[in-house]
């Protein structure tokens, strides 16, 4: 295996790890929402 | 490579490549200087290698199926080369020869010059003119002509099926084709003949009592 | 004329005391003294003057005649050096000697080397290609003259500086077939473009320089960029697969929950409270399909908000529906989108509250405009509410997050094939004949 394949399938390994890690915690830097700074106020019960 | 009898000590003093003008006497120190025709040319001209072969007269080995010994040998020169030609005895008692030129072995054994025979072979027996690269069906194979030279016998060796004269003149058209078969047209005072066979390489022939050249190692097949 | 000469020997004795003479050669310079007396020879002097030429070529050389190097398994000495032109470019050969396996001609041009054969058997002619063994070279280089205009050292044959032959080549990535033909002979060689470590290795000579956009490579030299495309695209296709595999396995969303909110176009944005949203894994998106069937002619902007009751964090988007439609000459048109699909990322385990803030609009002038007390503008009344209804699903498929990772992996093997094809380009330029075009490219990815 020459040293240029094995780089490239460390790469590949790196953007499937990459891609597991977003996957399992349902992360994407795309995605339509995230959490705000701002703060809205309490809502719905809050207190035991 | 060749070796001299040094002026100053008289011991020998070896010069591995014609190009080189100058060894020191290993037993005297003295600088022995070589001077050959195209010394002076140096830069201008090549210098002809010296006449060293791998095979000599007395090698043995296996050639057109045959067990075969090299009984001779003719060295031809034409204007800016040489090469040499040594005689095969073949087993069941046929000459054959084995060319060597430029380090590559040519097994070729006479054909009679009869029949139908390839307009470019015409053209050679009638002294005609033929160009590099012309086709023509010899013996059943297409071939085309690699080369053309008007050749001198420098030097004779060993048993020949023939005396050499002095002076011996000859033109020797070469011809190669796709398979690794090659064939040699020759003319001389004495008439046409040809030669049809093919390129060997020195291991193909499973070669054995070769010439020991100093300074290089033999390959394993060999004797 | 006779071909052979073997020469005379002479020794070199100092002029002035006949002791015997040290000979000092040091790059370029040739000093003779005597060990004796001490008296230098004059360069002038005939033998003095033949070691000095001698030594003064060698020096030069790259490899110095004489020199043994194993190539291939098989020792080879230096023997002679020559150096030819075509008119565009020059180029040195080696002669290569082996008593035993002939010779061999070591080619140097541009700094990468070649090894080349004196072929015996004659290629196959197919069209404008050659084959020999089956492979096949294409026409690079078509009659040129070749000249020698430097040499140097042994030859079997005389070659003389001035020489001329008509050279054509062909070439496959890596080996080049060239045809040299004058009035007297027709001869091919096949020659083989060396990697740097082989020649190194053998001949001690300067390492060649591994390509880079603007330098032109030999017409033979292989693409370093073909073998790793070749070697990559497997490792790529599987990365792709299991990419695509894992998008799958973990896109896939729950149950739904769904609820609905009305809104009145130009009226009071209207915020409601909706839930619980319970995210049970340790970290989830959400996926909030947003549906406004009935808008038209206007939009409705819908905030949501998911809040987490023990932290009160939010984790916010919003969707922007609209629709409006008419005629005109081409007949009747209409665009916009009724509802959008939202994925929040990453919202940690927990309860959440789901709030959604909609406010809507139309535009148009049906119905009657009323002054609105409440924001100080005309309004259309009696607008038909439109309704806003949301889908809530926990976890979210990401297609972006797999088509930016396959960016990622595609990327590298990419800019090899920008490369090759910079490469190819570049090396294809110095062909006679027609431009370069795709086709050449791909003859360029051919195995060696």
């Amino acid at each position: 295996m020459s040293r240029s394949i094995f780089l490239y399938a460390l790469w590949c390994l790196g953007v499937l790890g990459l891609f597991l890690a977003a996957s399992s915690q349902g992360y994407s830097p795309f995605a339509d929402g995230a959490r705000s700074a701002a703060v809205h106020g309490a809502y719905g019960p809050n207190h035991k | 490579m060749q070796a001299v009898a040094c002026p100053n000590c008289g011991a020998e003093v070896s010069f591995r490549s014609p190009a080189l003008p100058v060894r020191v006497c290993d037993y005297c120190r003295t600088l022995v200087v070589r001077y050959a025709q195209t010394a002076q040319a140096m830069g201008e001209t090549a210098v002809l290698p010296f006449d060293i072969s791998p095979v000599q007269i007395g090698t043995q080995g296996q050639c057109f199926d045959q067990p075969f010994e090299i009984i001779g040998r003719v060295r031809w020169s034409w204007e800016d080369g040489a090469w040499n030609e040594w005689l095969m005895l073949l087993a069941d008692g046929v000459h054959a020869w084995l060319g060597e030129a430029m380090g590559q072995f040519m097994a070729l054994r006479q054909v009679e010059l009869k029949g139908s025979i390839a307009q470019v072979l015409r053209r050679l027996m009638n002294d005609g003119k033929v160009s590099p690269g012309e086709s023509g069906n010899i013996a059943g194979h297409a071939y085309e002509v690699a080369d053309d030279r008007t050749v001198l016998c420098v030097a004779c060796e060993g048993e020949l099926p023939f005396t050499a004269p002095a002076g011996w003149e000859a033109r020797s058209v070469d011809f190669r084709n796709r398979d690794g078969r090659c064939a040699s047209f020759q003319k001389d005072r004495h008439g046409p003949s040809l030669y049809v066979g093919h390129y060997v390489t020195l291991d193909a022939l499973q070669p054995r009592h070769l010439r020991s050249l100093p300074g290089w190692r033999a390959p394993a097949y060999a004797g | 004329m006779p071909a052979d000469e073997s020469g005379s020997v002479r020794m070199v004795a100092c002029p002035a005391c006949g002791g015997s003479i040290a000979l000092r050669a040091a790059g370029y310079t040739v000093s003779l003294a005597c060990e004796y007396c001490g008296s230098l020879i004059d360069v002038a002097h005939p033998d003095a003057r033949i070691i000095t030429r001698y030594q003064e070529a060698q020096a030069s050389l790259a490899i110095p005649l004489g020199t043994r190097g194993t190539v291939r398994g098989v020792e080879w000495e230096a023997i002679g050096w020559l150096e030819r032109t075509d008119g565009w470019a020059s180029w040195e050969e080696y002669l290569l000697f082996n008593p035993y396996h002939g010779y061999r001609w070591l080619i140097a041009q541009n700094g990468q080397w070649s090894l080349g054969t004196l072929l015996t058997a004659t290629p196959r002619h197919d069209g404008p290609d050659y084959l020999v063994d089956g492979r096949r070279f294409s026409p690079f280089y078509n009659y040129n003259t070749a000249r020698v205009t430097r040499l140097f050292g042994e030859f079997y044959w005389r070659v003389k500086v001035g020489e001329e032959v008509q050279a054509s080549d062909y070439v496959r990535p890596g080996f080049m077939l060239s045809e040299e033909r004058d009035e007297r002979e027709r001869s091919w060689t096949l020659s083989e473009w060396l990697r740097p470590a082989e020649i190194v290795e053998a001949f001690g000579v300067d390492r060649p320089i591994p390509w880079l956009p603007g330098m032109t490579p030999l017409a033979h030299q292989p693409s370093p960029f073909a073998a790793r495309i070749k070697g990559w695209w497997p490792i790529a296709a599987a990365t792709v697969l299991a990419l695509f595999v894992m998008l799958m396995l973990f896109g896939g969303t729950g149950e739904p929950q769904r609820f609905s909110l009305p809104v009145i176009p130009d009226g009071p944005a209207v915020s409601q409270t909706f839930g619980p949203v319970v995210i049970s894994s340790r970290r989830q998106a959400v996926t909030l399909a947003v549906r406004t069937p009935n808008v038209d002619q206007g939009w409705v902007d819908v905030d949501v908000s998911l809040v987490n009751r023990r932290t009160q964090d939010s984790y916010d988007a919003y969707a922007l529906n609209e629709h409006y439609s008419g005629q005109d000459s081409d007949g009747s048109w209409s665009e916009g989108a009724r509802g959008q699909t939202l994925k929040v990322a990453s919202l940690p385990a927990g309860t959440y509250d789901l709030v959604v803030d909609a406010q809507a609009h139309h535009w148009g002038s049906t119905g009657n405009w009323n002054w609105d007390q409440a924001s100080g503008t005309y309004k259309v009344e009696g607008l038909p509410p439109v309704d806003v209804s949301i889908k809530v699903m926990c976890g979210a498929r990401f297609a972006s997050n797999f088509f930016f990772a396959l960016l990622l992996v595609l990327l590298p093997p990419l800019l090899m094939l920008a490369l090759h094809i910079m490469f190819e380009n570049a090396r294809l330029e110095q062909k006679d004949g027609g431009p370069a075009d795709a086709s050449d490219w791909i003859k360029g990815m051919q195995s060696s």
